[in-house]
């Protein structure tokens, strides 16, 4: 009953001096919760209101339930939408703002209108507030009046525009786990736009990531960490953020990288197997990527992997439960986290990663190997393109 | 004075030294503050007061301005005549025509036309700029440059009515029927810039989401206006039509220019005729009585305005 289709999208603004968003085609399912991540200005608040009717659509087409909408009202299009500043009514109090739209877009008595009302306010529990006007609340009750506002009128698609950003760290988490119970109780599409990727990752059935106006990459949250299909999803996903290095692919005295023949001294050994499947010639340049999590951190090298590289710290962060160990590759500063440490800035430090832990880039920046050695992990191998196009 | 400003409680229970500190500090600070505010009190006594309460003294007074001849006192006679005499009446109904039309042009026009403003997104400045300019000349001057441009010798506005065959006989400002519409016409023209500047400002100040909003919960654009932009710009028409009405009472300067009150008083409100007993025939007394009227019904109208305006929109925010 609620199932989304955009087809090859564009949003041009200032006669196509600017492009917000670019030939977009993307599916959402029918009760699917699916989340527009990205960063700021990568259009994905624009894509929102394109499907609001908030914005119109320069080229393609959008339609829910199978009709089109392309040409349609906001009002026409049986969508609700939350706001990031909960733009409540303020002159109305939250009864009245929650029972607005039941008394813009149908018949129903006083009394009818009443009980929806309260049956409402009761599963957000906000039924002590109904009197108050906006001004007079805090921000996760507004929020809340906000949430109710849209359920009341029992629509085909929700749309959530970043509606956490404005609240402290505390409440959001807890809004998150009850705005998700609430979409599925409901069992009504949404389409969530954030640039806060833990709320993507915790609330998304799947995650459409976008940069620079284009779709990067749709899929479940962990298909998405685990098989970025590019180096930008690869650096945008994950908390801390994956680390890079540009190396050559060198096959002269057995396969490996390296950034020697650039003056640098990082030589990482690949095996054979590894290498014959990642489909790409001797020299060849490419971005090598490994998480901070897979990176293991020593004082002395322990493996026989002859993996092991010798830096020294920058910076150490204890988190409680574990620590982020800042160190130097040639160059660039690499993030591993690890147990608890405790080491002194400018100390001797050995880490080392394992093959399958190893991301590889190519030089469009896309992907080459993911996370694993199994099938699914070489890119250039499978037939099916990650990106959606 | 100082036992009277500082609070009971702390007092009784603070030991005898700190009552000494408490009870000496606000006494020497309140007199200078008296000492910064007395210029600017006697200043306003002599300014405002003081005319106030010559003005009331004369409103009950037969005042005699030729040497010799002393000022009578008549108690109320002139205010009983005020309100019976049938030109004062007539001036009276007059100003409510007047100012009623006025106001509701003025305000209709206003509002629509600073809606229309704040929907335009291109030259916005520039629209803004030119619409807010008779605002800017003289009361005046514009009553001459209407004056002129009705004038059925010369006036293109007049020139303008004669192609229809309107008021060939007998030019507009020399109507009985038709000089008080001119003349509101003129205000109207002049100050509905004033109604706009308001509530424009208060348009922009409303976020644009909360429209957005109501678009999406499925009001249409009059149900927009009717049930989100109105209530919102209520606290500001209030205030415009409180300026706009205090102005618009005390009308003068236009009639004095064009029509000064004729023809067959069809012009004269009561600031023309305040005008005219008072410092056309020397009547003191009635002219003073007046006066104090037109005070108390532009208090009573402008408390009204704020009551009925922002007593359920203005105080929520």
């Amino acid at each position: 009953m609620g199932n989304i289709s955009y087809q090859d999208v564009t949003k041009e603004f200032n006669d196509g001096a600017i492009v917000a968003v670019d030939d977009l085609s993307l599916e959402v399912e029918d009760g699917e919760f699916l989340v527009l991540l990205g960063p700021s200005g990568c259009g994905k608040s624009t894509t929102l209101r394109m499907l609001a009717g908030l914005e119109t659509v320069t080229e393609g087409e959008i339609s829910i339930d199978g009709e089109r909408v392309t040409g349609l009202e906001p009002r026409e299009r049986n969508v609700a939408m939350v706001f990031q500043n909960y733009a409540l009514y303020p002159h109305l109090t939250v009864e009245d703002n929650i029972a607005f739209s039941l008394r813009m877009n149908t018949d129903l008595d006083e009394d009818a209108i009443r009980e929806q009302v309260v049956e409402t306010a009761e599963l957000l529990d906000i039924q002590d507030l109904l009197e108050k006007k906006p001004g007079a609340l805090s921000g996760g009750q507004q929020q809340r009046v906000a949430l109710g506002r849209a359920i009341i009128r029992d629509p085909s698609v929700f749309l959530f525009d970043e509606p956490l950003s404005n609240l402290d760290a505390k409440l959001r988490a807890d809004m998150r786990t009850e705005l998700t119970r609430l979409q599925q109780e409901l069992g009504v599409t949404s389409v969530y736009v954030t640039h806060d990727q833990s709320e993507a990752m915790t609330m998304g059935d799947r995650i459409a990531v976008m940069n620079d106006g284009k779709l990067q990459q749709v899929g479940g949250p962990n298909d998405v960490y685990d098989h970025p299909a590019n180096e930008f999803v690869a650096g945008f996903i994950g908390e801390p953020s994956m680390n890079f290095l540009d190396v050559r692919f060198d096959r002269e005295d057995g396969p490996r990288l390296t950034t020697t023949g650039d003056g640098g001294s990082f030589v990482y050994p690949l095996s054979e197997a590894v290498a014959d499947r990642l489909g790409v010639s001797d020299g060849a340049r490419l971005t090598l990527g490994v998480r901070p999590e897979d990176i293991q951190v020593d004082v002395e090298a322990t493996g026989a992997s002859g993996r092991a590289q010798r830096t020294t710290v920058d910076v150490v962060e204890p988190m409680g439960s574990d620590s982020f160990v800042y160190f130097d590759v040639d160059g660039t500063v690499w993030t591993g986290r690890t147990d608890r440490i405790d080491r002194q800035p400018g100390s001797e430090l050995v880490y080392e990663f394992d093959e399958s832990a190893l991301y590889l880039f190519d030089e469009d920046g896309e992907t080459i190997k993911s996370i694993g050695t199994g099938e699914g992990s070489f890119h250039r191998e499978t037939e099916e393109p990650l990106v959606q196009e | 004075m100082a036992e009277a400003t500082g609070t009971a409680d702390p007092e009784r229970q603070a030991p005898d030294g700190e009552q000494g500190l408490v009870q000496r500090l606000p006494t020497p600070s309140l007199s200078f503050e008296m000492a910064l505010l007395l210029p600017s009190i006697v200043f306003l006594a002599v300014i405002s007061f003081i005319p106030l309460f010559a003005l009331l003294w004369m409103s009950v007074m037969e005042v005699g301005i030729v040497a010799g001849r002393s000022s009578e006192f008549v108690g109320l006679e002139h205010y009983a005549d005020v309100l019976t005499d049938a030109r004062h009446i007539n001036s009276w109904w007059t100003t409510v025509l007047y100012v009623g039309s006025a106001l509701v042009l003025q305000t209709v026009l206003g509002v629509l036309l600073a809606v229309s403003l704040d929907a335009v997104d291109r030259a916005e400045n520039v629209f803004t700029s030119v619409i807010i300019m008779p605002m800017m000349v003289a009361p005046v001057v514009v009553g001459l440059l209407w004056d002129f441009m009705l004038s059925n010798t010369f006036g293109l506005y007049a020139f303008i009515l004669h192609q229809f065959g309107l008021f060939t006989e007998t030019p507009i400002l020399a109507s009985d029927q038709f000089a008080l519409p001119a003349l509101v016409i003129m205000d109207t023209w002049q100050w509905t810039p004033l109604i706009v500047l308001i509530v424009l400002a208060r348009l922009k100040s409303i976020p644009n989401q909360v429209y957005e909003a109501a678009a999406i919960d499925g009001a249409d654009p009059w149900q927009r206006f009717r049930y989100v932009t109105y209530p919102l710009i209520k606290p500001a028409i209030a205030i415009a039509l409180l300026l706009r009405s205090m102005d618009l009472l005390r009308f003068f300067d236009k009639i004095f220019i064009t029509t000064g009150g004729g023809p067959a008083d069809a012009t004269k409100v009561i600031g023309m005729f305040i005008y005219e007993q008072g410092l056309r025939y020397q009547n003191y007394g009635p002219a003073s009585a007046l006066g104090i009227l037109l005070l108390v019904v532009t208090i009573v109208i402008g408390f009204l305005f704020v009551e009925y305006f922002m007593g359920g929109a203005g105080d929520d925010e």
